[in-house]
């Protein structure tokens, strides 16, 4: 049984615009993957694809105007939906989130040290000078400099790349199942992200914690995850390891993505793709990829069957396969 | 010897902070650009190269050092005068939602470069800016639209679109496409090469991306902290990096590749705060060669002899090019 | 008979009201209570009984009942039309005086927040000693200056008030002053005019749309104290201030209405007034726009 396991998940915005008018923002239209135990899953997509969505409503943190109409969230066999969205048994325990925007995220108003402390009692996890120990221990492993001095900062004087140190020990501290972490490095140096990086994937794999890393960047996904989940419009339109992905993607939308990548286009030139975004207002039917695909024909209008490669390497497409123009 | 387009002699910029410390954006930064090339500049937080796109175009005062366009010094230019010149210099900057008024459709947007520097009516305003639209491929119902209701790669094609209205000898780029999404990158790099190879026009391109550098510019300035680190042909500097800041930051350089074995360079901490600026070498504090006497002075820029630097004009400011331990991996 | 266009246009209009209700009911209710007083001042005349300077010498101070709805004042004139010929002055003065207000303080706080420096030091002290200033004393000096009039009235408010616009422009432009579109304005060539009319006011005009409405509140009662306090418009003129000064005598001898009917009409108005501006500031906050993702 997967750790986690998202089934069939549709997410609708509902709201009154100032006309009055009823209006619907499909923002997740069947979202579907699962992640086992042990494993680094990356989630790539693009704006409005939904990747963040989907990491709040595994955590709960969908709020009205959000609202899940359709599927599950199975984690080790239990619907997530169900359980009481207050308690603090999952969430922050279980399943933690690292957040975008690393200096915004910690509390400006309490020391680091307070912080990792307070996550572990209210949590349960450990109290007093057991959780005074656990904290130094983790932002020593989080390869913080001078851990014990740095317990008694504050949140300003953190850099980004060591803010979002601090992040990664408090979501790792209460030894979750599940670590999500939201586009983690975006605002960080280069050098800085590549140490990141390291630093989250030697502590999830040496406790054989689950990850799933939500990010735009190929190259993260390339060197940090197991597999991969690429999002459109709201559903996944590809899933696989990263290497049968890379080798042979499917989708034409992966393909497009990667052959917008500076060395991709630097080997075989410009590939133009024209159109925006997606408006989730007003999204067709069938296929959600159809208006920017250059494979599409009438069939597209239907909703394509997922098909699979082999591996564990499925796909949302009519045709998916190598791409027809060189 | 033509003149280069643009020269800077020993170029800074500082910034007071709190009590008597001054930050120094921009250390003593000389360079030349010419007519016709692609230049990248590359660098982390703090290395300045923001702060000198700012200052070519005069957006904000120098602090010591010369500007020259075409041979002609303008750092100390009147506002007035320089208003003559904006025609030649332009700028294009990574945010498109906020470098555009907000209140004005598109078509006032475009419409502003030919109000400005010529006396067209408006008629031949509005033929102007329909030509614009199509040749930055904005379909033109999005020039009755306000900025709020196009996309981010579409306001980035009206951004580029007014740049080069006036017909710029002169286009800084900075960071074009960092807040866009991936698909549309690669739109917007291609629309910037279409113009350059039009009308022959030199680029500044400025970046935190090697990938973008290596495919858009032929000679690359790399900066740390406000100094040039090493600079040269970008293929050359890419390819056969001198300077152990250079090999860090290309070692760092996650290839979408799998298959790519990254031979990542471990360096100590982080970029230090510009007010805790190291003495000599500012790479000095997180150079895994360090030696004593990197800390003595700030090592010049020079150029490497042929066995080092492969190429002509690839130059580096790295002591430990001349004991030949300067390679990392 | 409706054609189907005007159909759909009503049925448009009402999704629109409806709409922007929900969004701020202040809004609505503010809006609806300022338009309500505005057309009973347009249409003062015709809904009058009397002429609001008609005074019957033989019903004074009359109970409200058959012949006059809210009574009849000390000089026997009629409550009703002297309340309603009221709203005409409340919009005659705040209109006029809102307008003076945006004139001066508008473009003084834009070139302060743009140029800075000696210029904006300058503009933040005089609007200190202005702000220090007692208003009463500064407008019973100007009316003594200028006489008695509905003109001097609208000067003093509408210069009082202007360094609030002053500031609230010049907090907007100090913003705007480093946003990027200003920059690119700059590398395009533009002179400093243009930079500060042309491109920043429309951007720091939002702010201001809010304080209008409250201003203009606040200059409703303000010149209905000023009346009550002796300066400025008098009787017999139907200003609700001094018709309030008139009825005050009478509270304490049990003809309450003489004061408490204009003295609700002010009351409801500025409250209408401050209503649509805080729920125009609701409207135009920027960080509501964006419903989903």
């Amino acid at each position: 049984m997967s750790l986690i396991s998202i089934e069939d998940l549709h997410v609708h915005f509902i709201s009154r615009g100032i006309d009055n008018q009823l209006m619907t923002a499909k923002a997740l239209n069947g979202v579907s993957f699962s992640v086992e135990a042990g494993q680094v899953m990356g989630i790539v997509g693009e704006t409005g694809a939904g990747k963040s969505l989907t990491a709040n409503s595994i955590l709960g943190l969908l709020r009205p105007p959000a609202k899940i109409v359709k599927g599950r969230i199975l984690f080790n066999g239990e619907d997530l939906r169900v359980i009481d969205q207050g308690s603090t048994s999952i969430r922050g325990k279980l399943i933690t989130l690292i957040p975008q925007s690393p200096k915004t995220s910690l509390d400006p108003t309490t020391k680091i040290g307070d912080q990792l402390i307070r996550i572990q009692v209210e949590h349960g996890t450990a109290s007093g000078s057991d959780a005074h120990a656990r904290a130094l221990n983790m932002l020593e492993q989080v390869q913080i400099p001078d851990p014990l001095r740095r317990m008694n900062a504050w949140a300003h004087e953190l850099s980004g790349g060591m803010a979002q140190r601090v992040l990664i020990a408090a979501s790792l501290i209460n030894s979750p199942k599940l670590v999500i972490a939201d586009e983690p490095t975006t605002g960080l140096d280069l050098t800085v992200q590549a140490e990141v990086l390291d630093t989250l994937r030697k502590l999830v794999k040496s406790s054989n914690m689950s990850s799933i890393i939500i990010t735009h960047d190929l190259g993260i996904v390339a060197h940090y995850c197991d597999r991969m989940a690429v999002m459109f419009a709201g559903s996944v339109v590809e899933e696989g390891s990263v290497v049968s992905i890379f080798k042979n993607p499917l989708h034409p939308y992966t393909q497009s993505l990667i052959a917008s990548t500076p060395k991709q286009i630097a080997k075989n030139g410009y590939k133009r793709i024209n159109k925006g975004p997606p408006d989730l207002y007003n999204l067709g039917s069938g296929c959600l990829y159809k208006d920017r695909c250059h494979k599409a024909q009438s069939i597209c209008d239907t909703a394509p069957q997922l098909l699979s490669l082999d591996l564990g390497h499925k796909t949302l497409c009519h045709f998916p396969g190598p791409s027809t123009n060189a | 010897m033509h003149n280069p387009l643009i020269e800077l002699c020993d170029l800074t910029k500082t910034y007071p902070s709190a009590g008597f410390d001054k930050v120094l954006a921009v250390d003593h930064v000389s360079l030349k650009i010419n007519s016709g090339e692609s230049v990248g500049l590359v660098g982390e937080s703090g290395s300045g190269k923001s702060t000198i796109g700012l200052l070519i175009s005069k957006l904000i005062p120098v602090s010591s050092g010369r500007i020259y366009f075409e041979g002609q010094d303008i750092t100390d230019l009147s506002e007035k005068k320089m208003r003559s010149l904006r025609s030649d210099i332009q700028i294009v900057f990574q945010d498109p939602w906020g470098s555009i008024n907000p209140r004005f459709p598109i078509r006032r947007t475009l419409s502003e470069p030919f109000i400005l520097h010529t006396d067209f009516s408006s008629s031949e305003c509005d033929r102007e800016v329909k030509r614009l639209a199509d040749r930055v491929q904005l379909p033109q119902s999005t020039l009755e639209r306000y900025p709020h209701e196009l996309s981010g790669g579409q306001l980035q094609r009206v951004s580029i679109a007014r740049a080069i209205a006036s017909k710029p000898r002169f286009l800084i780029m900075d960071e074009p496409t960092s807040s866009l999404d991936l698909s549309v990158r690669a739109g917007i790099l291609e629309l910037l090469n279409d113009i350059r190879r039009e009308t022959g026009l030199t680029l500044l391109l400025i970046s935190h991306d090697l990938d973008t550098v290596e495919l858009m510019t032929e000679r690359l300035i790399v900066l740390y902290l406000g100094r040039v680190a090493e600079m040269g042909r970008t293929s050359d500097v890419l390819s056969n990096p001198v300077h152990p800041y250079t090999q860090t930051l290309i070692s760092s350089n996650l290839q979408p590749d799998p298959n790519v074995d990254l031979k990542r360079i471990k360096v100590n901490g982080e970029i230090p705060s510009p007010l805790n600026a190291p003495k000599g070498c500012l790479f000095g504090s997180r150079c895994p060669l360090f030696k004593a006497d990197c800390a003595l002075k700030s090592p010049p820029l020079v150029e490497l002899s042929d066995s080092v630097g492969k190429s002509p004009n690839h130059l580096a400011a790295c002591i430990r090019v001349q004991d030949f331990s300067f390679k990392i991996l | 008979m409706l054609t189907k266009k005007d159909s759909s246009a009503i049925v448009n209009c009402v999704n629109y009201s409806l709409g922007i209700s929900r969004r701020s009911p202040t809004f609505a209710v503010g809006l609806l209570i300022v338009v309500l007083f505005l057309m009973l001042a347009l249409m003062a005349d015709v809904l009058s009984p009397y002429s609001p300077t008609q005074s019957f010498s033989y019903k004074v101070l009359n109970h409200p009942g058959d012949q006059f709805l809210f009574g009849s004042d000390g000089n026997g004139m009629d409550v009703f039309s002297r309340v309603l010929h009221g709203c005409r002055y409340a919009f005659g003065i705040s209109i006029p005086a809102g307008l003076i207000m945006i004139t001066i303080g508008v473009p003084l706080g834009l070139v302060a927040g743009y140029k800075g420096g000696l210029v904006d030091e300058v503009l933040l002290r005089i609007l200190d000693v202005l702000r220090s200033f007692p208003t009463i004393i500064l407008a019973l000096a100007v009316v003594a200056a200028m006489g008695q009039s509905l003109t001097s009235m609208v000067l003093v408010i509408g210069v009082l008030d202007s360094p609030i616009f002053a500031r609230v422009v010049r907090a907007e432009v100090l913003a705007l002053r480093s946003s990027s579109f200003v920059m690119a304005a700059i590398a395009m060539g533009n002179p400093a005019w243009r930079i500060m009319f042309v491109h920043i006011l429309p951007n720091a005009i939002l702010g201001v749309t809010a304080q209008l409405p409250m201003r203009m509140a606040w200059a409703v009662r303000i010149s209905a104290t000023l009346a009550f306090i002796g300066v400025g418009i008098q009787a017999p003129t139907p200003e609700w201030g001094a018709m309030i000064r008139q009825g005050a005598e009478f509270v304490i001898t049990g003809e309450w209405w003489v004061a408490l009917f204009p003295g609700i009409a002010l009351m409801i108005l500025v409250l209408g007034f401050n209503l649509l501006g805080d729920g125009l500031s609701d409207l135009l906050d920027p960080r509501r726009r964006s419903v989903g993702k």
